[in-house]
């Protein structure tokens, strides 16, 4: 009887979140469990899948310069991330000050942001390039020696951080600044009231309220970041030695070169409890 | 305050009319300008054969018109074709060409698609992991074919292959008879189209800076006048290479990278298909091949962007006169070159074979590219029929309109004058460029590539894009050259296991 009225109860809410249960399933259960499934399985190209329980796994982490992934997985979305948030929040805090031109500043910051990302990476591109590109050919006039940005590591990678900070930028600082003008400017008043000076205003008012969206925007960003496979297949195809891959490029590299998609699907898998726990992280942030 | 309502008076009317007319004539213009791409090509056609026909810079041999066979092909129906887009626009009309001959010739209708050439693989292996496939694909990037055939997802060609088998060049068999490891046996799985091999084209004017007109064929005096050259020529930033040597692409880099390990006495696989990489010979001739490429780089003889080319780094470098020397794949360079410019083509510009090895072998490696029947193609007889007609009455046509970029397949069609003697006139009675090739194929000991044979291979080289990988790991991680060479046969030694 009991059990009857609680059905009864949430029944019609049932009912209505029906269709949404049915395209989850569909567009996000299904095709996560089959990844994860076929991670378990040696899937070459036109063949049935064979159970090989952790041999993809295994076959990854033996591959040369896989452990790169990790590596360049922490510089991106560790790094890159972090560190465009930073910079992103100095520039909302700088463009929430009143002054002549302020508009057309905000309006010219969302530029990167407004080209399309492939076009903009392929002028990034010949800007790096070591014989025909911008840098370098400033550097020759100059007498001074010529570096192949994107054939050494370090650098190549570098630029990959670079390349995202100046494209995501704008649009995580138009994001904060609209979160530092929801602040109601009475708190402001009452702190001068106070006698506070600029920074404790900053850290005592502006920081704690506008806190709750710099974290959901870094961890979103970097879930984003993390799924990346434009930036690095543009800009260096994973070039030199494979070093500056990510898992996304891994991935394309094992399904639509080697043609290994048992492979190309258990780089997503290592990605996957990484991605789980910041999306837990970021869920329980907007919960709260 | 209320808007006033606009007034039309008589000017502003017949301004209006005017500007209507105005946008209808460009809009006309527009429309014809944009016409649909089939009369365009016509076009093209048209023009070309009568420039042929007039112009005394065209070689004569070409404008000769072929005796076709009166049979009549079967009607077969419609099929998909996939291609790939060139370099050079004259091989996408050659193609489109040839194709509608084929359908006017047969009422038979080709849906013809063209991708770009690094697009193709993966779109197969999509195709084929959705069930929805063409008929036929190129195998342009090589190592396609032996994967493809390894995992049992090509058809048989053994039928359409063997109406020319006879007129093949000799070898050219070894490069399509690949293993079906679902069937376990070996089958001719391509019908082979082009052969090409690596050449070298030189700047006529940098090259002469080695106090030599044309460089030697033996290994250190081929090497040591163009490096000689470079001493000079490096002081107007003038390199002496224009080779690629990073991994963002495998094709170029990984052929000649594979020519110096022959030229220097190494065979990585055996006559029957065994890995040959613990063979003294061979290990040596790998790491003299790396300590060879890498040091030339390293001693700055390469552009430093080298690191960072694609495939068509090296043909921007020989392009923009940034180096003395390029190594190439296939004659895409003077090809360019003739439609662009024919002075620099027959004056300013030459084409070598690639020099003896340094113990004098001779050998050159052939890739072998063509065309293949995916196992599941939906109009298999009609594909099949296509292929014999085309082998039979455009084949010539359509890989002379491909600019002399492939040498042919066939004996028949490589003795042509086209091919023997190249582009010759009247006035250009020597063509310094297209002939090279043929006849370097024709002279020389050649072998096809280890990725054409076989499917383990094919992966390594092609993309897993080993060669550039390992000498990258030298150049820029400082590994040393044994140490990269041993990791790099250890890595054909594991990939070969997964093949058994």
């Amino acid at each position: 009887m009991k059990i009857a009225s609680r059905v009864k109860k949430y029944l019609i809410g049932y009912i209505f979140a029906l269709p949404f249960i049915i395209l989850f399933i569909l567009f996000v259960i299904y095709p996560l469990g089959y990844t994860f499934s076929l991670s378990f399985f040696r899937k070459m190209i036109g063949t049935s899948p064979i159970f090989v329980g952790f041999d993809n796994f295994i076959y990854l982490l033996s591959y040369p310069s896989f452990n790169y992934a990790f590596l360049n997985s922490i510089v991106l979305a560790g790094i890159g991330v972090n560190l465009k948030m930073f910079l992103a929040l100095i520039m909302a805090v700088l463009l929430n000050v009143e002054f002549r031109g302020r508009r057309i500043i905000r309006a010219l910051l969302l530029l990167p942001w407004a080209i399309p990302m492939v076009p903009s990476l392929v002028t990034w591109r010949w800007m790096l390039d070591a014989d025909y590109g911008f840098f370098n050919n400033s550097f020759a006039l100059m007498g001074l020696p010529r570096i192949p940005f994107l054939g050494i590591y370090e650098s190549a990678i570098s630029m990959a951080v670079v390349y995202h900070i100046w494209r995501i930028l704008p649009f995580y600082t138009l994001l904060l600044l609209a979160g530092l003008q929801s602040i109601p400017r009475e708190i402001y008043e009452s702190a001068d009231v106070d006698g506070a000076n600029w920074w404790q205003k900053f850290w005592r008012v502006t920081f704690p309220l506008i806190k709750p969206l710099y974290l959901i925007a870094t961890l979103l960003s970097t879930i984003w970041t993390l799924g990346d496979f434009t930036t690095i297949w543009v800009l260096t195809r994973g070039a030199p030695a494979d070093t500056t891959n990510v898992f996304a490029t891994f991935a394309y590299k094992f399904a639509f070169q080697v043609a290994n998609f048992g492979a190309a699907y258990a780089t997503f898998v290592f990605l996957l409890p990484v991605i789980v726990i910041l999306i837990i992280v970021l869920l329980r942030r907007i919960g709260d | 305050m209320s808007k006033e309502p606009i007034k039309l008076d008589r000017r502003k009317f017949v301004y209006a009319g005017l500007g209507a007319v105005a946008i209808a004539a460009i809009g006309i213009a527009a429309y014809f300008a944009t016409r649909p791409p089939e009369k365009i090509v016509e076009t093209v056609v048209q023009t070309q054969v009568q420039t042929q026909v007039q112009t005394v810079e065209k070689p004569v041999e070409i404008v000769k018109t072929e005796v076709v066979e009166k049979t009549i092909p079967a009607k077969v129906g419609e099929l998909d074709l996939w291609w790939y887009i060139s370099w050079l626009p004259e091989e996408k009309i050659a193609t489109l060409e040839a194709v509608r001959a084929y359908e006017a010739e047969t009422g038979n209708k080709v849906n013809l698609t063209f991708y770009p050439a690094v697009d193709v693989n993966p779109k197969v292996y999509a195709a084929i992991e959705a069930k929805k496939v063409p008929d036929l694909i190129p195998n342009h990037y090589w190592w396609l074919g032996p994967q493809l055939a390894y995992a049992g997802q090509l058809e048989d060609l053994s039928d359409v292959v063997d109406e020319f088998k006879n007129d093949l060049i000799p070898g050219v068999i070894n490069g399509i008879t690949w293993y079906d490891s679902k069937k376990k046996a070996t089958g001719i799985y391509a019908v082979p189209l082009t052969l090409d091999c690596v050449l070298t084209h030189f700047w006529k004017d940098f090259y002469a800076n080695s106090g030599l007109e044309t460089p030697p064929e033996d290994w250190d005096g081929y090497f040591s006048s163009i490096k000689k050259a470079h001493q000079i020529t490096i002081k107007d930033g003038v390199y002496g290479f224009g080779w690629p040597v990073g991994d963002t692409s495998p094709s170029d880099v990984g052929s000649i990278f594979e020519q110096i390990v022959r030229s220097h006495g190494g065979d990585m696989i055996t006559p029957d298909l065994k890995l040959n990489v613990d063979d003294p010979k061979t290990k040596k001739a790998v790491i003299s091949a790396l300590k060879f490429y890498t040091g030339l780089y390293k001693e700055g003889f390469i552009p430093e962007g080298a690191t960072t080319w694609d495939d068509g780094g090296n043909n921007n470098a020989f392009h923009t006169r940034k180096v003395i020397q390029v190594a190439n794949n296939t004659l895409s360079i003077p090809a360019y070159w003739y439609s662009e410019n024919k002075t620099y083509y027959y004056e300013k510009m030459f084409t070598r074979a690639w020099p003896f090895g340094p113990e004098g072998d001779k050998r050159l490696e052939a890739n072998i590219r063509g065309v293949l029947l995916l196992k599941d193609a939906p109009h298999k007889e009609a594909a099949k029929e296509f292929l014999r007609v085309f082998m039979k009455k455009f084949y010539k046509q359509w890989i002379i309109g491909n600019e002399g970029r492939f040498v042919p397949t066939l004996k028949s069609v490589v003795e042509d004058p086209f091919f023997q003697k190249g582009r010759v006139t009247t006035a250009r009675p020597i063509d310094p460029n297209l002939p090279i090739q043929p006849i370097a194929l024709a002279t020389r000991p050649v072998v096809p590539a280890n990725s054409v044979v076989h499917p383990a291979y094919a992966q390594v080289v092609g993309p897993e894009n080993i060669w550039p990988k390992t000498m990258m790991r030298i150049i820029t991680e400082g590994l040393s050259i044994e140490t990269a060479a041993e990791q790099a046969l250890n890595r054909f030694k594991t990939v070969f296991q997964e093949y058994k």
